[in-house]
């Protein structure tokens, strides 16, 4: 046997993964070739360092997070639970929605829109509150029960804390920040994640916007207080237009989505609201919902009950941290790569030609700014590895545009291949490499960066099989 | 509770067991990251990536591989595709998504006494050899469990490691007469 033979058997030698017949082998060859021996030394030196490695001290936390992510991405999956949990598990976010509408004087000439209209007003300029409620949902037959408080500071302050069926979830949020401290971190990422979808005036208003056969009942004492009493339905059919409207066909599982807001057709909503007579502040309401369950002619249900009070009163919330920066004990930072990119955007690739020496590539970039603020200085960037430049080729968007709430702008890029030594599936998979990039400004000035292409920064390729 | 039960519970869509997959093989997972991109921060977003994958991929498919060997089949492509990426990304003159190059070597705070030559010569030996390297000598798997892992024969594994092993102690010898 020749050295080079030997050679490719050292290692395995030395991790002891011979079988006894090639083991003799490299045993009589070694007892007679001193260079042999030597690459031996250097293979027992050489997983010596590498075993070292294997006691590097790691203390990784990601666990909560990919939790997080996969419970949204589960979410999105099943657009059905997407209304239907957050309404039941966390119908104390969605109270505090509904805490922000704070109505003004309203008479019963005043149509849902008119009402909104000023809704809408006077919550912007509410100062501050507290809020205090329960809830009980049966959710595929189980029952829960919860308790939950919170207080509010404008512009974008909120500190509550969750009880449910024994789990104690605190959270404070403060602008894009959600602090969370909890007993249960499962049940906390459900909170967190839902708490910043729909964490929104807007939403809130859509809500009461929508609510139709309004009937007003006999007043009630709230607290000592005279209150206005109203019930009303909210009009599922609307709401599921809406947010159809909203979706962008080209969004990944758009068919899946329509799907479950079809379902939305069925479930239902109640409110009822009692209103403060002198100040028209809402003192007290309750959400009461049913939605089909999976089991026909089952229905999961929750009945919700807050009352709002201390209006304008001097209410102080700030971040958990001790006077050094550090979070408190227990209290954690709810990661912000939750929240939603600025662009939904749909990347296509062609390639054609019949001459393998001048194929055609072309590509189709659609960006659409589907977040609330405006995107200014938007550049887009392509970045490929199928041309024949040896380093790359880069293409730059002819000069920054800006991007107003849905406004959407479409750019076309064509370029020449020469792949007369390079198979179809060669050129696919570089094409497939190529990544585009879209820089933006925030409205707060800061410089932004959202990868266009491929979806996720590091995609995987299909295991090989 | 045995891993064959929690994939089970998974499947069920009771998303919450995957929690213990998770806490079972983030040290390793992200250990193995790490020694292939050289960036703990990386190895980090990867490993989130790769369970991830993982739990998309038990829910979707059946997979005649241990849920171990593919685990490590996810991040090693993951990685893999990453350093392709990170090559494409380092002549982009603002791609400052990411550390430019394998020179600057992020560090857990832990470790920073380590050997850093160890670390530096391994990041230089090729992908596939590194791949087979770490898979062996780090996490301590059989050449028959990483012929299973990337799919091809133990005799490859077994080559990998050889050439990986040659090179590594020329580089490595190279650097200390330095």
């Amino acid at each position: 046997m020749k050295c080079s033979d030997i050679n490719e058997l050292l290692s395995a030698y030395v991790n002891g993964e011979l079988s006894r017949t090639q083991q003799e082998f490299v045993e009589e060859h070694l007892a007679g070739c001193a260079h042999c021996r030597a690459v031996l030394a250097d293979y027992t030196a050489v997983r010596h360092h590498l075993t070292s490695l294997r006691a590097t001290p790691l203390r990784p936390d990601i666990k909560e997070v990919t939790m997080s992510k996969i419970k949204a991405a589960d979410i999105l999956k099943k657009p059905i639970q997407r209304w239907t949990r957050p309404t039941l598990i966390a119908a104390p976010i969605v109270a505090i929605l509904v805490a922000l509408l704070v109505l003004h004087p309203w008479s019963t000439s005043l149509g849902p829109g008119g009402l909104i209209a000023e809704a809408y007003a006077a919550t912007m300029s509410l100062q501050s509150y507290r809020m205090t409620g329960s809830i009980t949902s049966t959710f595929e037959g189980e029952t829960s029960e919860g308790t939950f408080k919170m207080e509010f500071v404008a512009p974008n302050r909120h500190h509550g804390k969750i009880i449910r069926d024994g789990d104690v979830v605190e959270f404070i949020i403060i602008g894009d920040k959600q602090y969370i401290r909890d007993s249960d971190q499962s049940r906390t990422t459900s909170v967190a994640v839902a708490g910043s979808s729909i964490l929104g005036k807007e939403e809130a208003l859509k809500l009461l916007d929508s609510l139709t056969d309004l009937e007003e009942l006999p007043d009630e004492k709230i607290d000592g207080i005279d209150c206005l009493h109203y019930w009303g339905r909210v009009d599922m059919d609307r709401m599921v237009e809406e947010q159809k409207a909203r979706l962008d066909p080209a969004q990944p599982g758009y068919e899946e989505i329509l799907k479950g807001l079809e379902q939305l057709r069925n479930m239902k909503i109640e409110v009822e609201l009692w209103i403060g007579k002198d100040d028209y502040l809402i003192r007290q309401m309750k959400q009461d919902t049913q939605v089909p369950s999976e089991d026909i002619g089952q229905w999961d249900t929750s009945s919700a009950m807050w009352k709002f009070y201390d209006f304008n009163e001097p209410i102080e919330i700030e971040p958990p941290e001790m006077a050094s920066g550090e979070l408190l004990p227990g209290w954690r930072l709810v990661d912000s790569s939750l929240k939603e990119l600025p662009f939904s955007r749909d990347v296509t690739f062609t390639i054609g030609g019949d001459d393998p020496a001048h194929q055609q590539i072309s590509c189709r970039i659609t960006i659409t700014n589907i977040g609330a603020d405006v995107a200014s200085n938007v550049r887009v960037l392509l970045a490929t590895m199928a041309t024949n430049e040896e380093s790359g080729w880069i293409w730059n968007s002819p000069g920054p545009i800006t991007l107003e709430p849905g406004e959407s702008k479409t750019y076309h890029i064509a370029w020449e291949y020469d792949a007369s030594h390079t198979s179809k599936e060669e050129l696919a998979r570089l094409v497939n490499l190529t990544t585009v990039l879209a820089r933006y400004t925030t409205p707060e000035g800061e410089e932004a960066i959202q990868l266009l292409f491929p979806d996720a920064p590091y995609p995987s390729e299909r295991p090989p099989s | 509770m045995d891993e064959a039960q929690v994939i089970a519970l998974v499947r069920t869509g009771d998303t919450d067991a995957f929690a213990e997959i998770i806490e079972h093989y983030q040290v390793p997972i992200i250990r193995y990251l790490y020694r292939l991109t050289g960036d703990y921060e990386v190895a980090q977003d990867l490993a989130q990536d790769t369970f991830l994958q993982a739990y998309k991929g038990i829910l979707k498919t059946k997979s005649e591989l241990s849920f171990k060997a593919w685990l490590y089949r996810i991040a090693t492509n993951n990685a893999l595709q990453f350093r392709r990426r990170k090559r494409l990304l380092s002549f982009i003159p603002f791609a400052d998504l990411r550390k430019s190059d394998i020179s600057i070597v992020e560090t857990p705070a832990d470790c920073a006494e380590e050997n850093m030559a160890i670390k530096e010569t391994l990041l230089k030996v090729p992908d596939e050899q590194r791949t087979c390297m770490v898979l062996h000598f780090v996490e301590g798997l059989k050449y028959r469990e990483i012929a299973e892992i990337l799919g091809v024969s133990e005799d490859a594994v077994r080559k990998r490691v050889a050439r990986g092993s040659r090179e590594f102690r020329e580089i490595y010898n190279a650097e200390e007469v330095k």
